[in-house]
C-alpha cells in the first residue's frame, strides 16, 4: 500500500506514471491476436463492431449493421470466427502426448498456446457473454448455426473463465497489464480506462499526465459506447433499416453498411492504435523469471480445453457445487502464489513486502555450514545464515521465509539480535540440499506462499447438508445432453 | 443461580435432548451463541453425553480452535478416550493429557468413539477412506466454517450440531471472482449454518441467552453486534470485576494520560483512546506506539495491576502478559506491534489479527480500531465481525485505540453498494450501521491523547 501511495504522489509531481515493476510479469507473444469491440448501447450479448488482426497494419473489421438482428450479427461474426479459430486452434494441430506435471498421467498437449490481447477487462467480459450465447447453438434443425460460430463461442467462453486466473496469459487485458506495471495518481475506476493509463504513461510533450489522462478518458475505447457515440450511430441504423426493407441478404446488406462501418472504423481505429502502442511499450521490458512456469500452466489449460472441444464435449455453463468449490480454491491459491512469485522476480514488487514487514534485506555476514540439529534418529545438517539488515526486522522468531533467489526452499527465523549497531537475523535452512547465499552477498528473504497446496477435488456426491432432501445426490459435470464424439 | 443462567441452562438442556432424540435420523441443529456464551463448556459437556450413545466427531475450522476443543473435552471427561487427528502441519501446543491419543496417520483413529480434528482434516481423511462415518458431528465456530470446508466433512455423520457465534467474521475468499457465486446455492463462501438452513429450512435454531465472558458493563457494546431480537444477559454483574492500577508519579504528560486510560478501562471495562485526527499509513506508527506503551504500562510493576472477579472475590490477582492480547486488522499492523512489544521487553503479549483471535479469551485486550486513520470506510474495514471479535475477547477491560477522525468516516450517507440476486446480505451497510452503533456506545468512554 505504502509504495503504491508514494508512487501515485510521485507521478503527480513528475507528471507521468511511475514504473511499479522492473520486469514484465506476463509473457507477450510477438504476434498475438488483437481483438477490439464495441457494443450497441447497453446491449450485452452481441457486438456492434469487432476489429481483429495480428499486427497494427492488419486490422480487419466486422460490422453487423444492427447487432440486435440475429442474422445480421451472425453474418458479421462469421469472418471473425474463421480468423479467430484458425489462429486459436493452430497450436493444437501439433499436439503430442506428454507426461503430466509432477509425473502425472499422460496428456495430449499442444507445443505452444495462443494469445489473445484485448484493450480492457470489459472486452474479456463481452467476449465471454458472446461465447455463452454462441456455444450452445444448434447446428441442425430449422435455424442451424454455422459450426465455426459454435466452436468460436466455446473458445470465447473458455477464455472468459481462464481470464481471472492470476498471472495467466492466454487472454491479456491491456488495462490490467498496465495497471500491474505502472503506478499513477488515478483511482481504480480511472485505471480501468486504457486511454487514461496510456496518456498518463506517455503524455504529449508539455502536458501533465493527469490532465492528459482526464482528456483521454472523455472518449470511450469500448466496448461500452457513451451516449454521444451512440447518438451518432442511431440515425445511421434507422436509415439502414429503412433501406434494407427487412432483407438480411448479404448482397443487399453489404452495399448499405458503409455509413455504419465508417462510424465504427473511426472509433475502433483509435482503440486499435492505443492498444498496439501499449502492447509494444510493454513488450520492450524483460520478462520475469516465473513467467515460463505460468506459460506452461496456460499450455495445459489450453490443451485440456481443445481436447474437450474436439471431442464435442459440452461443458456446463453453470458450475456444480463441487466444481464451484474447486474453482474458487484454484483461483485463491493462484492469487497468493503469483503474488509471491512477482515479489521474488522483481525488486520493485519486493519493496512492498519489505515496507510491510513481510521481507528483510541485508548483507550475508557469515554462513555456518556445520550447524546440525537433532533429528528423530540422528543429527541432521541445518546450515545457518546470518544476515545483517539494512533496516528493521518485523518477522517473528520461528517464521518460515524464502530466499528470493531460490523461493522453493525454506528457512526458519532463529533469532533476531543486533551486531555493530545493525540488526542481525539468524536463518536456518530447512532443506539442506539447497544452495545458500554466500558471505558478503546481498540477500533478501520473504514470507509468503510459494506453492499451492495439493487438495483432492471435492467428491461429486453432494452431502445431505448441501442439498434439499428431494435433490439428487450426484450432479453430472457435463451437460445432460452431453454428446460424445462418435 | 441467576435468572440468565437458568434460562441458558434450559436452552442447553433442550439442545442436548433434541440432539439425543434425533440420533439416527438425518438432520441438523443450530445453536447461536453471543461472544463468550459458554460454547466450549457446552460442547465439551455435549460430547461426553453423545459419546455414551454413539460415535462422535468434533470439528472446527482452524488448528488453534481444535487445540482448544481437545483441551476442554479432555478436561471435562477425564475417563473418555479422545482421538485427535492432526493436520499435517499441526502440533498441540501442550503435552497431550493422558486420555488424548494423537492419531498420525489419520486411519489410526478409525473406529474411535470420539474423534477431533479440523473440518479440512476430517474431510480429507473421510474422502481418502481413512475414517468411516460416525453417529454425530459437532462443529464449533460454524459461522467461520465456509460451505467448501463443510462440504468435505459433512458426510461423516447424518446428525450435525452446529455451534457458533454469528457476530464474528464471515468466511471470505482471496479472489474477487468468488463474488460471482454470491446468492447461488453453490456459493463456496457461505457459512456452514447458511448452507444447512437454506437446504433444510426445518432445522431448529437455538440461541444462548447469556454471555459468561463479558460482564454487565460490556453488554451495551456487545449488543450492537447481534441481531436485535437476540436477547442475552451477562452472567457476571457489573460490580463483580475490577482491574485496578496503582497511581504512579509520572512526569511525562503522555504517559500520565495512558495510565489514566488504563485506570478508566479497568473501572468501566472499556475505554476508547483517540489519537489526533488524520489519515495514516496502514501500520500507523503513532497507534503502534500508543498500543505498545499501553500494554507495557499495564505490565509495569509500579502500576501493580490487580484483578478482582467472581472467581476471586478477594481480588489481588496480578495481571500477567499471557492474559493480555492485542488485536488488529492487518498483518502489517501485527508485525509492527510485535516488534514494538519485543523492544519493550514484552514478547509474550499475544498480538494477532482479529481472524486469529476468534474464540480466544483474555483479561485485558487492546485493539486497533479497524477504521483508524482511513480516508474511506470500505467493506473490509467495515466488516462488523472484525470489530465484534476485537471488542468481545476480554473479561475485565478492552481499550479501543483509533484516531479522532474515525467517526467522521460514517457521517452522512453510506456509499452505494453492490447487490446480488438471491442474497439478502449487505455487508457494507450492516458494517456501517454496526460501527455507528458501536461508536455511539463508546461515546461516554472517549479519551483524547494529545500529540
Amino acid at each position: 500500500m505504502s509504495l503504491a501511495t508514494l508512487q501515485a504522489i510521485e507521478s503527480f509531481v513528475s507528471g507521468h506514471a511511475e514504473r511499479t515493476a522492473m520486469v514484465r510479469h506476463r509473457a507477450l507473444d510477438s504476434q498475438p491476436l488483437m481483438v477490439c469491440a464495441f457494443q450497441l448501447g447497453g446491449e450485452p450479448f452481441s457486438a456492434a463492431a469487432i476489429a481483429w488482426g495480428r499486427s497494427v497494419d492488419d486490422m480487419h473489421l466486422a460490422v453487423a449493421g444492427d447487432p440486435r438482428n440475429r442474422d445480421l450479427l451472425f453474418a458479421a461474426l462469421e469472418p471473425f470466427a474463421r480468423d479467430f479459430c484458425a489462429y486459436f486452434e493452430a497450436p493444437w494441430a501439433h499436439a503430442q502426448v506428454e507426461a503430466g506435471p509432477r509425473g502425472g498421467g499422460m496428456q495430449l498437449l499442444a507445443p505452444t498456446s495462443p494469445q489473445i490481447v484485448v484493450p480492457n477487462r470489459q472486452t474479456v467480459m463481452l467476449l465471454g457473454r458472446l461465447g455463452r450465447r454462441l456455444r450452445f447453438l444448434p447446428t441442425d434443425g430449422p435455424q442451424p448455426a454455422d459450426p465455426i460460430i459454435v466452436r468460436h463461442g466455446a473458445h470465447l467462453a473458455f477464455l472468459r473463465e481462464h481470464g481471472p486466473v492470476a498471472g495467466q496469459q492466454l487472454i491479456v487485458d491491456l488495462d490490467g497489464l498496465l495497471d500491474e506495471h505502472w503506478g499513477m495518481a488515478l483511482n481504480a475506476t480511472e485505471r480501468s480506462n486504457l486511454a487514461a493509463l496510456d496518456a498518463f504513461i506517455e503524455p504529449p510533450a508539455g502536458v501533465h499526465g493527469h490532465l492528459a489522462a482526464a482528456q483521454a478518458e472523455l472518449e470511450p475505447l469500448g466496448p461500452r459506447p457513451d451516449a454521444e457515440q451512440d447518438a451518432r450511430v442511431e440515425p445511421l441504423i434507422q436509415d439502414f433499416h429503412r433501406r434494407r426493407k427487412g432483407s438480411t441478404s448479404p448482397r443487399v446488406v453489404e452495399s448499405l453498411l458503409s455509413p455504419i462501418r465508417e462510424h465504427y472504423r473511426e472509433l475502433l481505429e483509435r482503440t486499435w492504435e492505443t492498444s498496439w502502442r501499449c502492447l509494444e511499450r510493454e513488450r520492450g521490458w524483460p520478462q520475469a523469471r516465473h513467467v515460463p512456469e505460468r506459460m506452461e500452466a496456460d499450455r495445459r489449460e489450453y490443451s485440456f480445453h481443445m481436447e474437450g472441444v474436439e471431442a464435442q464435449i459440452r461443458r456446463r455453463s453453470r458450475r456444480t457445487m463441487p466444481q464451484a468449490i474447486a474453482h474458487v480454491r484454484k483461483l485463491s491459491d493462484a492469487e497468493s502464489v503469483v503474488a509471491t512469485q512477482r515479489a521474488a522476480d522483481d525488486p520493485l514488487k519486493m519493496v512492498d513486502l519489505i515496507a510491510s514487514g513481510q521481507a528483510i534485506i541485508g548483507i550475508v555476514d557469515r554462513i555456518d555450514l556445520g550447524h546440525t540439529i537433532l533429528g528423530p534418529s540422528r543429527a541432521v545438517s541445518r546450515p545457518l545464515a546470518y544476515l545483517r539488515l539494512d533496516g528493521e526486522c518485523f518477522l517473528d522468531i520461528g517464521e518460515v521465509v524464502h530466499w528470493d533467489q531460490q523461493p522453493q526452499k525454506s528457512y526458519e527465523v532463529r533469532s533476531i539480535g543486533t551486531r555493530g549497531g545493525r540488526e542481525e537475523v539468524c536463518l536456518m535452512l530447512e532443506n539442506p540440499q539447497a544452495s545458500l547465499p554466500e558471505a558478503g552477498e546481498r540477500a533478501c528473504f520473504f514470507a509468503g506462499d510459494v506453492k499451492s497446496r495439493f487438495t483432492p477435488s471435492p467428491s461429486r456426491d453432494i452431502p445431505w447438508t448441501h442439498r434439499t432432501p428431494e435433490a439428487q445426490a450426484e450432479t453430472p459435470d457435463l451437460e445432460d445432453n452431453e454428446e460424445q464424439a462418435a | 443461580m441467576t435468572q440468565a443462567e437458568r434460562r441458558a441452562r434450559v436452552v442447553t438442556k433442550e439442545v442436548q435432548a433434541e440432539l439425543i432424540g434425533r440420533l439416527g435420523r438425518r438432520g441438523a441443529i443450530v445453536l447461536k451463541s453471543p461472544a463468550g456464551g459458554g460454547k466450549s463448556t457446552f460442547i465439551a459437556d455435549t460430547v461426553g453425553r453423545i459419546a455414551a450413545r454413539c460415535r462422535v466427531a468434533v470439528a472446527a475450522p482452524t488448528n488453534e480452535q481444535v487445540y482448544a476443543l481437545v483441551a476442554s473435552i479432555a478436561a471435562a471427561w477425564p475417563e473418555l478416550a479422545i482421538h485427535y487427528v492432526p493436520a499435517q502441519e499441526a502440533q498441540l501446543p501442550f503435552q497431550p493429557p493422558s486420555n488424548v491419543t494423537v492419531c498420525r496417520p489419520a486411519r489410526t483413529a478409525c473406529g474411535a468413539q470420539v474423534i477431533v480434528g479440523t473440518l479440512d482434516k476430517l474431510g480429507d481423511a473421510l474422502q481418502r477412506g481413512d475414517l468411516e462415518a460416525v453417529g454425530c458431528l459437532i462443529v464449533d465456530e460454524a459461522y467461520q466454517a465456509d460451505s467448501a470446508r463443510y462440504y468435505r466433512a459433512a458426510p461423516i455423520a447424518d446428525v450435525h450440531l452446529l455451534v457458533g457465534d454469528p457476530g464474528q467474521i464471515d468466511p471470505f475468499a482471496n479472489t474477487p471472482e468468488a463474488m460471482r457465486y454470491r446468492g447461488l446455492p453453490e456459493d463456496p463462501v457461505r457459512t456452514a449454518v447458511d448452507v444447512v438452513v437454506a437446504n433444510h429450512p426445518d432445522t431448529p435454531v437455538y440461541r444462548l441467552p447469556i454471555t459468561r465472558r463479558l460482564d454487565a458493563r460490556a453488554l451495551p457494546l456487545a449488543r450492537s453486534f447481534y441481531e436485535p431480537d437476540h436477547h442475552f444477559d451477562a452472567w457476571v454483574p457489573a460490580d463483580a470485576r475490577e482491574l485496578s492500577f496503582a497511581t504512579a508519579l509520572v512526569r511525562d504528560r503522555r504517559l500520565r494520560e495512558l495510565d489514566a486510560t488504563l485506570r478508566a478501562a479497568g473501572t468501566s471495562g472499556i475505554a476508547h483512546l483517540e489519537l489526533p485526527p488524520g489519515a495514516s499509513l496502514v501500520a500507523d506508527p503513532e497507534v503502534v506506539d500508543a498500543i505498545a506503551t499501553l500494554a507495557s504500562r499495564a505490565l509495569d510493576p509500579t502500576l501493580a495491576a490487580a484483578m478482582r472477579c467472581e472467581r476471586n472475590p478477594a481480588g489481588g490477582v496480578p495481571l500477567t502478559a499471557n492474559r493480555i492480547a492485542v488485536g488488529a486488522s492487518h498483518k502489517e499492523q501485527v508485525r509492527a506491534l510485535r516488534r514494538a512489544l519485543r523492544e519493550r521487553g514484552h514478547p509474550d503479549v499475544l498480538v494477532q489479527t482479529a481472524n486469529k483471535l476468534q474464540g480466544a479469551e483474555f483479561d485485558l485486550t487492546i485493539c486497533w480500531h479497524p477504521l483508524s486513520g482511513l480516508t474511506d470506510a470500505d467493506v473490509f474495514h467495515l466488516e462488523a465481525g472484525r470489530m465484534c471479535v476485537l471488542a468481545t475477547r476480554h473479561r475485565h477491560a478492552c481499550i479501543v485505540v483509533g484516531r479522532a477522525s474515525d467517526r467522521d468516516l460514517l457521517d452522512g450517507v453510506p456509499p452505494s453498494c453492490e447487490a446480488w440476486l438471491g442474497s439478502d446480505a449487505e455487508p457494507l451497510l450492516e458494517g456501517w450501521d454496526t460501527h455507528r452503533a458501536f461508536f455511539a456506545a463508546l461515546e461516554p468512554h472517549r479519551r483524547l491523547l494529545a500529540a
